[in-house]
């Protein structure tokens, strides 16, 4: 089985690890777990609340390789994007990217519900 | 009933054992050593193995070849600065493979194992009157799948086969609880010639259960020569800086001493020591302090009780509910090391059993109930460390997990990535780590047959077996047609099938040739017995004998010496045969009985 | 006893039946509450009969079936012997095709299992040891509580089968677990 240097890359050297700060309300913060292992993973977006663009992300996991190495491959997605883009990223995009094996799918899930989530709560402080 | 001994295969020794009647008990001759040293040496009339090898090593050091299980199962990388105190000559062969060079030829460690687990094989024989066909071999509990394969194969070209390979702390832990009739927890701590092994088990009626088991493939007494070795080498190199080691002979002579330097300090408070080297003429003498002893070695002695703290976590129990430590393997009469694993666990160790014998006899047992002598207890083991395939970024996904009970089923499901993709490759490893690189990589094996489907629909399951000698074999079904997959493990440490058959092809071929050989060396040396009795009793031939009957038998020995310098064993048979006719009414006396009874003993083993 | 893997009084192997789970292996009702001392004396009994090593000159094929049924023999006993893993194959067996949500966990868990990570890291570096084992005591305590609700939990469901909320709430309990294990496991390796 050949990984891809890039593969190799996030895990040992993982992107964007790290904490914004909660109270800003152009932040957003996603937390989810992963019941089948209890890795946890926080990932946290700031927006700029004009064009709703994500400027920065960051994450912190405490989970296997594939968890880590996922979250970082999230947070490298999500800068440059608008919310909007960053909401229809796919599981199965970062499985591909990733080369993900079965065992290891639902780190791949985490990844994009901490997306999601993080989206949802910046949506839900901005509004307020 | 079919006999199965038990062998102990050691890095430093090798004995076995099988149950007499009177009890289990190693094979020995009447009056000679039951041990036989893991040496080899290669001479130009073949293998000398055992004790002759070890005394004549320091005369051939390139040719001589010792702790070969150390090489079992590992490569080069692995064994790092190792190779290099060697004073054989160790190379690479394909697939990471290690060989040993012995001046044409290159042999695998399993075949030079095997020359061990011949010789045992022979000499349990002539005790015993009877062919062997069937062993159960000991292996270190932190034996990995590689090290297990390569051991089976030893004694596969040794033309033995394997009825079970059992763990050495395991062994010895049959031996001490049939012996003892204990109940509780065990700990077994055997630190021998090249591997250390930890292992709690619990002793409950019939059944021995292993807990969990630990340890260091690559720690030994070995380790502890090494040091004082390069202790030797510093004292020498302090009166003159200009003196190297790196010549055979002086690698062997520095491992000899510092060997009976450490033997020595086992029972006296120092060792002198005077060493000569052959090559250059140098001569050192000496004292060594146990105290400078006891400090060379402490880390290492550390390093074993740091597995203890770690096979007691795992094992999910407090010091003090270990209800007895057995001590096995040579380098636990040690003092130092005896005080050490008494002052963790915390109670003096039990050291009513020979160290030295407890793993043979606890296979010979073992080999007992396997031929189906008894039933009266039962062994349970496990694998030492997980099994497991790599994945994502080299990570290690396991599978079977560390310290299950064997024997073991688990099953993974894979798929394909790829539209109408009809195979997959899959590496294995096992470890504890998780990082497949802190890992050993067992072999790779492709899944071939799957029938071409959209990626992800394909559902391959993979069932990794471990078998009850904790040897792994994989097999795989794609579940949706039902077909099976083609598996094809390439061991990475191992022999393929088709090197091993191979080899047995080639044994084959030479086994008539080597089977000359031994005979060869038989017969010379009876004839230099019968030669030396003729010449004692020459003074009563003069008075008994005819001079033509005188002149007959001084033309015979003729003979038989010039058959000696041939190559044809049957014709110095044939001669020696002869002579014994001449000499027989030299029987008459004292003496000559002795000559014809060396003659008809020597009939005897033919 | 009896168990589908041997015939005690023919005193043989028998066939492995498909989709045998570890309760019928040995000889137990699909039940959670189990006898500890029960569970270990038919382990042994069974191993006492069926381990390869008691096989070791039989035919291939006898050689090869007594591999398969100690391998699922010690599988059964090691799932049934500890509590969180017994609960959670007792679970997949009574959920069959019911669906449950795979993910539930206690009101404001996740968050509490992220702090409390994060506060293992600064422990974990700093080598606080009191610190350290006040967690783990606190954690293990915690553990605890968990394993003992399975019982009740599968008890309230015995009684009324149709209520698929109390198999949600074990899975809950047994999303928890795997977090403070995860924890415990943390604590007690590094």
């Amino acid at each position: 089985m050949a990984y891809s240097e890039k593969v190799i890359d996030h895990y040992n050297d993982p992107r964007n690890v790290g904490s914004l700060d909660k109270s800003n309300d152009n932040v957003g913060t996603g937390l989810v777990g992963a019941p089948e292992c209890g890795d946890v993973m926080k990932l946290q977006i700031q927006v700029n609340p004009e064009t709703k663009e994500i400027v920065d992300a960051k994450f912190k996991t405490f989970g296997c390789g594939s968890a880590i190495a996922s979250s970082s491959l999230a947070t490298e997605w999500v800068k440059g994007k608008s919310i909007n883009e960053a909401m229809s990223i796919k599981n199965t995009e970062i499985v591909e990217e990733l080369s993900l094996p079965p065992v290891k799918i639902h780190c791949s899930v985490l990844a994009e519900d901490a997306i999601k989530a993080a989206i949802t709560d910046y949506r839900n402080r901005s509004q307020d | 009933m079919e006999r199965i001994i038990g062998i102990d295969l050691g890095t430093t020794n090798s004995l076995c054992a099988t149950v007499f009647e009177d009890g289990p008990e190693v094979i020995e001759a009447a009056g000679a050593s039951s041990t036989t040293p893991s040496v080899m040496s290669w001479t130009d009339s073949g293998w000398l193995v055992g004790q002759e090898a070890r005394e004549s090593g320091i005369t051939n050091p390139e040719n001589t070849i010792f702790s070969i299980k150390r090489l079992m199962g590992r490569d080069l990388n692995e064994l790092g600065d190792y190779v290099n105190q060697l004073p054989y000559q160790i190379v690479e062969a394909q697939r990471q493979l290690i060989k040993v060079r012995i001046g044409e030829n290159e042999y695998t460690p399993q075949e030079l194992s095997a020359e061990i687990l011949k010789k045992v094989k022979m000499q349990a024989e002539a005790v015993l009157g009877e062919t062997i066909q069937k062993a159960v071999i000991t292996v270190p509990a932190y034996f990995d799948d590689a090290q297990r394969q390569a051991t089976r194969d030893a004694a596969r070209f040794a033309g033995l086969e394997v009825a079970r390979i059992i763990n050495e702390p395991t062994a010895a832990a049959i031996a001490y609880g049939l012996d003892e009739k204990k109940e509780g927890h065990v700990a077994v701590y055997d630190l021998g010639g090249g591997t250390f092994d930890i292992s709690i088990l619990k002793l409950s009626g019939k059944i021995f259960k292993v807990v969990a088991t630990h340890g260091n493939t690559q720690l030994g007494g070995d380790d502890f020569d090494k040091a004082v070795a390069d202790a030797l080498k510093e004292r020498i190199q302090k009166i003159n800086p200009d003196a190297t080691f790196d010549d055979p002979e002086s690698k062997l002579l520095l491992k000899q001493n510092a060997e009976s330097i450490k033997t020595e300090l086992s029972f006296s408070p120092e060792s002198s020591y005077s060493l000569e080297f052959p090559k250059t003429g140098l001569t050192f003498d000496g004292v060594f302090k146990v105290d400078e002893f006891e400090s060379l070695i402490s880390q290492m002695i550390e390093q074993t009780l740091e597995s203890c703290s770690h096979v007691l976590r795992e094992a999910k129990l407090a010091v003090e509910q270990i209800d007895e430590v057995v001590l096995v393997g040579g380098s636990t009469v040690i003092p130092i090391v005896r005080k050490k694993i008494e002052s963790f666990f915390g109670k003096p160790p039990h050291v009513a059993i020979d160290p030295y014998k407890v793993v043979a006899i606890g296979a010979g047992i073992q080999g007992h109930l396997l031929a189906g002598g008894r039933r009266d207890f039962l062994l349970l083991d496990v694998i030492p460390l997980a099994l497991g395939i790599e994945t994502l970024g080299g990570t290690f996904s396991k599978i079977i997990t560390g310290n299950t009970t064997i024997p073991a089923e688990e099953s993974e499901t894979f798929t394909t990535n790829v539209d109408n993709q009809t195979s997959i490759d899959v590496n294995i490893f096992q470890g504890e780590r998780e990082l497949i690189k802190d890992c050993r990589a067992l072999g790779q094996f492709k899944l071939r047959g799957i029938p071409p489907m959209k990626s992800g629909y394909p559902l391959v399951e993979v069932l990794f077996c471990v078998d009850a000698n904790g040897i792994l074999t994989v097999s795989a079904t794609e579940k949706r047609s039902g077909q099976k997959a083609e598996i094809e493990v390439i061991p990475f440490h191992g022999l393929t099938q088709f090197e091993i058959e191979r080899i047995i092809e080639d044994s084959y071929e030479h086994a008539l040739d080597d089977f000359n050989q031994r005979q060869l060396i038989e017969f010379r040396q009876t004839a230099e017995r019968v030669f030396r009795g003729i010449e004692q009793s020459w003074d009563v031939a003069e008075n008994s004998l005819s001079g033509n009957e005188r002149t007959e038998i001084r033309k015979q020995m003729e003979s038989v010496r010039q058959s000696m310098q041939g190559q044809d064993a049957q014709a110095l048979k044939v001669q020696l045969d002869l002579l014994g006719d001449l000499t027989r009414p030299l029987a008459d006396n004292a003496i000559g009985r002795k000559i014809l009874a060396e003659l008809q003993e020597n009939e005897s083993v033919i | 006893m009896t168990s589908p893997l041997f015939c005690f009084s023919c005193n043989s192997l028998q066939t492995i039946a498909d989709n045998i789970n570890y309760f019928e292996v040995l000889g137990f009702p699909l039940c959670f509450e189990i006898d500890h001392d029960e569970l270990g004396n038919r382990y042994q009994r069974l191993s006492l009969e069926m381990h390869p090593d008691f096989f070791a000159t039989a035919p291939e094929k006898e050689k090869r079936l007594s591999e398969k049924s100690s391998a699922l023999l010690n599988a059964a006993f090691s799932t049934l012997r500890k509590p969180t893993s017994r609960a959670r194959y007792l679970l997949s067996i009574l959920t069959g095709d019911k669906r449950l949500k795979s993910d539930t966990l206690p009101e404001g868990f996740l968050q509490e299992m992220f702090t409390l990570q994060e506060s293992l890291d600064e422990l974990l570096e700093s080598g606080d040891e009191t610190a350290l084992s006040g967690i783990n005591e606190n954690l293990q305590g915690r553990h605890t509580d968990i394993e003992s609700d399975y019982a009740v939990l599968f008890k309230k469901f015995e009684t009324s089968p149709e209520n698929s909320e109390i198999l949600q709430q074990l899975q809950t309990q047994l999303n928890s677990e795997r977090y403070l294990r995860r924890l415990l496991d943390r604590i007690n390796t590094e």
